[in-house]
């Protein structure tokens, strides 16, 4: 029963994703998009009926990143290899090695405090029980670290940097510093 | 649909700085990680031999609970674990972290061979804390999980035409385009599961490393109910009279009886065997995507509470999901397997997110053979490294972090040595003869068919991953 089930699920993201594929290329893109909508629910649906709503769900998903780049792959265009390099133009301006250094020290070392107490402002603030509080600002954290990393090191200017982190950090420290003392 | 130019730039040349800096860790992290994900597969490889055990009686567990504390030098006041059979792991383990002693047992409880799986219990640690000392080794290896995380958010905002390119895949022609291509579609399509294992990868790694900060925040100095709430009932560490074991048997019924179709497979006792001794009896049901629910008994039997992974409130319940959904276990070996494929693919975005970038440098004239030549050595050289280690677990090496690293080392430094056009080959060919040296090592151990067949079938998969890798060495050009 389980093997049917999955090859179903398989079946239903293959031609799901090959539908989206379609879509894509641009001929009659309505039907395929409504096409590749319906063999992709129908994937959920036999997931979860299969396996349940609680599992079927993450399977359904899960399946369809190798169905998709299974249908990535067969539609791939190879074509000869250059006979001589190109030149091409980077879209990124040469920095100096000790600014780039800076740069990736300063969004991963300096956005821990941040992202802690971006944290701890969630872990105070957020509108539910304790426990929950505490546990969405668990999965929130890792994001807030994230978002704060590639906001940091995206960043051009250094006064922008600078006006930032004194933002958000003023702010956490308005609400931290009065539960602390 | 078109980003903001200033920002695809902005966040391309964070993307690249933070890929640059981070992309060897992340790539080792994830490498581990995909090896780790058929831990149980190589633990049947490593001691096919160990009892096969598919079920074991609420009666097995009490037994195994009662002979881990008769042991000489035994487990009373410790912890003693009883982790039950799964379908894909068919053995009865008893785990006594803080006395000798424990091992594989048989349906009734009596331990017969030590637990001796050293190769992927090395690269589950790898994977885990990179073998360095708490919490160093869970900050860095959480460190590379919002990296990861971070490297999503640039990497999409860089991607000015993520839908328009969303089928585009060009082999050939311009290196970088192509390169490109591929490292673009692998992260798009498998954008759900890059998020889910980088997020729940992070919080596993930094838990117990932030909990201090958040906890009295959240608790409002609270401990003792944060970890009450959090955590579940702790022993009592005061009461270290000795006291019998509460009827184990009838505690498993009970769970059984009430919570149906669960099924206890995990009992854990701290403090075994005091008056202060807490039992946790967990329980797995069908379709539960936690790893199961908790319930708790005190010393005299009585129930305490359960935990709520499973059916309590939906806070608890992302914690219990937290493991299944980073390792893929909760949809049995279909689901590993997506995740095994999936991680291989998350290692290739790796690799060509840095080959990008060395191919950008080399078209502006900036290129640097060393950086090239270190690159393709920590590619292309850990898998190398780390099936050479599965070789010295089976003769016998006394510390496969200390050999992993030389391996490691010696990759390294082959590539100043052999001229860089031969430097894949030589690895590609090198991570073939490694595998074909452990299935030897594996068949001289435990015999071409042992008892186990998974065993057998890791053998045949080992193979053809070395046909594989050996025939890719030959047709690798060395020009």
């Amino acid at each position: 029963m389980a093997i049917t089930t999955t090859a179903l699920i398989a079946l239903s993201l293959l031609a799901g994703s090959w539908a989206l594929r379609q879509a894509w290329l641009g001929d009659r893109r309505s039907l395929y998009a409504s096409m590749a909508a319906a063999c992709l629910a129908l994937a959920v649906a036999i997931a979860v009926w299969g396996f349940g709503g609680e599992i079927g769900i993450p399977i359904a998903i899960a399946g369809f990143a190798p169905a998709a780049l299974l249908v990535v792959y067969l539609g791939r265009t190879v074509r000869p290899p250059l006979s001589r390099p190109v030149r091409e133009v980077s879209a990124l301006r040469r920095d100096i090695p000790y600014r780039d250094t800076a740069r990736i020290l300063a969004s991963v070392v300096l956005t821990v405090p941040i992202a802690l107490a971006i944290g701890g402002v969630l872990a105070v603030l957020l509108p539910f029980e304790a426990q929950t509080r505490v546990i969405v600002t668990l999965y929130l954290l890792p994001l807030v670290w994230a978002c704060a990393m590639a906001w940091t090191i995206s960043v051009r200017s250094a006064k922008t940097l600078a006006i930032g982190g004194a933002g958000v950090s003023l702010f956490c420290a308005a609400v931290l510093v009065p539960r602390l003392f | 649909m078109r980003w903001n130019p200033s920002l695809v730039r902005a966040t391309l040349a964070g993307h690249s700085l933070l890929g640059l800096a981070f992309g060897a860790l992340i790539y080792q992290v994830c490498l581990t990680g995909t090896l780790s994900v058929f831990a149980t597969e190589f633990r049947r490889w490593e001691q096919p031999a160990a009892p096969h055990v598919t079920a074991v009686s609420p009666e097995g567990y009490a037994n195994a609970a009662a002979l881990a504390l008769e042991q000489p030098g035994g487990a009373a006041g410790g912890r003693v674990m009883l982790v039950g059979p799964k379908p894909d792991l068919p053995r009865f383990e008893i785990r006594l972290p803080e006395s000798a002693g424990g091992g594989y047992a048989d349906d009734s409880g009596k331990v017969a061979e030590p637990v001796h799986t050293p190769w992927i219990d090395f690269v589950v640690h790898l994977h885990d804390d990179l073998h360095i000392p708490y919490p160093w080794g869970s900050l860095i290896v959480g460190l590379s999980g919002a990296v990861l995380l971070a490297l999503i958010v640039t990497g999409i905002c860089a991607h000015s035409r993520i839908f328009r390119d969303a089928f585009h895949l060009r082999r050939g022609g311009s290196e970088r385009l192509s390169e490109a291509d591929l490292h673009n579609r692998m992260s798009v399509w498998a954008l759900p599961f890059h998020i889910a294992v980088a997020l729940t990868g992070t919080i596993l790694a930094l838990v117990w490393i932030v909990a201090p900060v958040l906890l009295p925040l959240g608790y409002d100095g609270d401990m003792r109910r944060a970890l009450t709430e959090l955590v579940g009932p702790q022993p009592q560490a005061r009461e270290t009279a000795q006291a019998p074991l509460p009827d184990i048997a009838a505690l498993i019924h009970h769970v059984e009886a009430e919570h149906a179709p669960a099924k206890v497979n995990f009992v854990d006792i701290g403090q075994a065997g005091t008056a202060g001794q807490l039992i946790k009896l967990i329980a797995t049901a069908p379709g539960d995507l936690a790893r199961g629910e908790e319930y708790y008994f005190a010393a005299d039997g009585r129930f305490i509470g359960s935990g709520g992974y499973a059916k309590g409130p939906a806070a608890k319940q992302m914690i219990g999901a937290l493991t299944p959904l980073h390792f893929g276990t909760f949809g049995g070996f279909t689901t590993r397997l997506i995740y095994g494929i999936l991680g291989l693919v998350l290692c290739g975005i790796c690799v060509t997110g840095v080959n990008i970038w060395l191919i950008r440098q080399r078209s502006l004239g900036r290129g640097s053979e060393t950086w090239t030549r270190v690159w393709t050595a920590v590619v292309w050289g850990q898998p190398a490294a780390l099936c050479f280690a599965a070789t010295g677990a089976y003769i016998g090496a006394s510390s496969l972090p200390v050999l992993y690293v030389m391996f490691t080392v010696l990759s390294i430094i082959t590539s100043t040595i052999i001229p860089p056009q031969r430097l894949k080959q030589f690895l590609i060919g090198s991570t073939s003869v490694a595998l074909l040296s452990a299935i030897t090592a594996n068949a001289f151990t435990h015999g071409l068919f042992p008892a186990d067949p998974i065993a057998i079938a890791v053998n045949v998969i080992l193979a053809m991953a070395a046909l594989g890798f050996g025939w890719t060495a030959r047709h690798t050009s060395s020009e």
